[in-house]
């Protein structure tokens, strides 16, 4: 189970009680608010969510995949305030109340697996540093770099192993998963800086010599992602 | 533009998402003139408007300064463990490179003008609402809440533009 904690303010009472565990935990992801769409690629089922306020309405009700913890501050799941349907952004929620946060019993409980290390991974929102694929990224830097010829910057070549470690980076990270969405580049064709025996671990033995990119037709590059996806989960 | 799936976490980006959301969209777009009534009557917004959206005015001007910089590939290039094994010369040629293309495609220069003129627009209107909130009727309140609604949607729409992490260009 991985539980995820959504407080996109990262002003909340709970947040600041889980903040002072943070180094017990496995932390991993950060989204600001106008970035759910990268959640729905990340969480799994059976993960918990604990959300409260707007990111609960905003984030965590309507998700089918996962259990949500909702959090108010009496524990009773009723906030205390009337909200106003059509504009619940309205009431001001009393954040700072955590004592009485705490005596939800779900969330009880969720603490107590936390604190045993019952629960696998904390994806802890807006405290910690996102992962990306960093082997991806600094190849491609270094490929945008050497496109303006600058001098030197021709004979630095990525060190040896750097794509092994780029595959296991992918599936360590669930990469996979984001890359279905996109992974094109409107001025580098992948092949550019992609190279084929890294593309051919990812089960895609005919990589076109010439690479693809988004010109090329996104048939291609469809194929080219279901393949990794069939591959690599 | 590399058009990647992930976002790459830096600080003027959660600015920008928590002046976007937290304030502009939250605090502003999605507040209608009648409960910005109720909130001046039963005084939970006081604090807001006299002190926190004139925070949030100069928490958006450290926007525009730290912005350009901010989203700019360059930071990675230091950070980014597999490059770390380069020579720090190699390393600089590949910072100064990714900063002049990010500059090139994303065209965020362009946008400081514009959003700079937006700020000082805004910041205009929160002195005629701050003076509405103190001394104006439910009516002028009104008035003057959709104004401060409508010279906010320009910004709004500035911030939306913005990169939403470190740019990859």
């Amino acid at each position: 189970m991985n539980l995820w904690f959504f407080d996109h303010r990262a002003d909340s009472g709970l947040t600041k009680f889980l903040e002072g565990r943070k180094s017990e935990l496995w932390i991993q992801l950060r989204f600001p608010p106008d970035e759910d769409g990268i959640l729905e690629s990340c969480i799994v089922a059976g993960d918990v969510i604990i959300a409260h306020g707007q990111d609960w309405e905003l984030y965590a009700k309507n998700n089918p995949m996962v259990h949500v913890v909702r959090i108010t501050v009496d524990g009773t799941g009723v906030e205390p305030t009337s909200r106003d349907p059509q504009n619940y952004h309205a009431s001001p929620t009393p954040w700072s109340i955590i004592d009485n946060q705490l005596k939800a019993p779900r969330l009880q409980q969720l603490l107590e697996q936390i604190e045993k290390k019952e629960v696998e991974k904390i994806n802890w929102t807006l405290l910690a540093p996102s992962p990306f694929p960093e082997y991806l990224v600094s190849a491609y830097l270094l490929q945008l770099a050497k496109q303006r010829e600058r001098p030197g910057l021709e004979s630095v070549a990525l060190p040896e192993g750097f794509w092994q470690q780029a595959l296991e980076e992918f599936k360590a990270q669930r990469t996979v998963i984001m890359l279905k969405r996109n992974l094109l580049d409107e001025n580098l064709s992948i092949g550019d800086w992609m190279p084929d025996d890294f593309l051919i671990q990812l089960g895609i033995p005919d990589l076109p010599k010439e690479g693809l990119s988004l010109d090329k037709g996104l048939k291609e590059v469809g194929q080219l992602f279901a393949a990794i996806e069939k591959t690599a989960l | 533009m590399m058009r990647a799936p992930w976002r790459i976490h830096c600080p003027v980006n959660q600015l920008r998402g928590q002046l976007k959301h937290s304030w502009l969209e939250n605090q502003v777009r999605d507040q209608r003139p009648a409960t910005v009534i109720n909130r001046r009557a039963d005084k939970t917004w006081d604090r807001a408007i006299l002190e926190i959206f004139p925070r949030e005015i100069d928490r958006c001007r450290k926007l525009l300064k730290e912005m350009v910089e901010g989203f700019s590939p360059r930071q990675l290039v230091s950070q980014l463990m597999p490059l770390r094994q380069l020579t720090a010369e190699d390393r600089q040629q590949i910072e100064a490179a990714v900063h002049t293309i990010y500059l090139e495609r994303t065209g965020i220069e362009a946008l400081v003008p514009e959003l700079d003129k937006a700020i000082a627009a805004l910041e205009s209107e929160l002195t005629q609402l701050q003076e509405a909130w103190k001394t104006g009727d439910d009516e002028m309140l009104t008035a003057v809440w959709e104004n401060f609604q409508k010279t906010a949607t320009p910004l709004l729409s500035l911030l939306g533009e913005l990169p939403k992490g470190v740019a990859l260009p």
